[in-house]
């Protein structure tokens, strides 16, 4: 095998003109992105859950209830209204 | 929904999820809880505009969306990637150690496009359906549909996902189908 110094081999690479990177489609009506496999999506799903749920696991600190309460108190709260007036 | 639980109730058990998808939004505790109470402080003042019978949840994550993207706009965008990446680590939880797959996954997650992070999120953890994601966001149910593909298929390329095989057996293959039904049937 020859190695030419500070060289990278001749023949193993295609011309950079070769690599083209798939557009970034703006369309969301392009059909063009490949399908997953389903174990895939669901490994990649599993995963999502799992990490969700454990932010939504967190405890809740108190400022949040006090700031409710503080609200609650200084500006009582405008209903919504009961039917949708339109 | 039941009843009519007062706004101060209703906000009170939306708090978990509005920290979660603040979490995911900025991937830093401190930020995300500012975040919180921006919108909680904003939903309490516009309580009234919220129609009751619609999902507060989703109402709540709009109005969390904008106040978030309304100061968000200002950073530059290399500055957000570098601090998503190092907040990916600090959201490690005590509770996940041992999990070298799921921290794997949070890291990639992280370096995710945000707009392609917050839609995989928002239908693929929180439950929304396709349109009620779009209608949070504020653009089509087709942009909510590819993002979401791109998110996933950028995430198998940093988790070095080819194939099925590479994800060796998978002892949550339950939930793992159940969750399948929510977000794999994109046509």
């Amino acid at each position: 095998m020859v190695r030419v110094p500070g060289g990278r081999p001749i023949e193993s690479r295609p011309p950079p003109t070769e690599w083209k990177s798939p557009p970034m489609s703006q369309d969301p009506a392009d059909p063009k992105s490949p399908a997953l496999d389903p174990r895939i999506q669901a490994h990649l799903g599993d995963q999502l859950r799992r990490l969700y749920a454990d932010m939504l696991a967190e405890p809740v600190p108190d400022r949040f209830k006090t700031l409710l309460d503080q609200l609650e108190r200084v500006e009582p709260p405008a209903a919504p209204p009961k039917e949708g007036p339109r | 929904m039941t009843g009519h639980p007062s706004p101060k109730d209703a906000l009170l058990a939306e708090l978990p999820s509005l920290r979660a998808f603040a979490m995911s939004l900025t991937g830093n505790h401190d930020r995300a809880d500012d975040l919180v109470q921006e919108t909680l402080m904003k939903a309490w003042s516009a309580f009234a505009s919220f129609t009751e019978g619609t999902s507060l949840r989703a109402w709540l994550f709009t109005i969390m969306r904008n106040t978030f993207f309304s100061t968000h706009r200002k950073r530059r965008r290399e500055v957000q990637d570098v601090e998503g990446m190092a907040a990916a680590r600090m959201i490690t939880s005590p509770a996940q150690h041992g999990h070298l797959d799921l921290a794997d996954f949070r890291e990639a997650l992280a370096t995710l496009a945000l707009d392609q992070r917050e839609a995989l999120i928002l239908v693929g953890a929180s439950g929304f359906s396709y349109e009620e994601a779009a209608e949070i966001c504020g653009c089509a149910v087709g942009t909510i549909k590819s993002r979401v593909n791109r998110a996933r298929q950028r995430l198998m390329q940093i988790l070095a996902i080819e194939s099925a095989e590479d994800l060796g057996p998978d002892p949550t293959s339950a939930a793992a189908r159940d969750f399948n039904d929510t977000i794999g049937g994109i046509p």
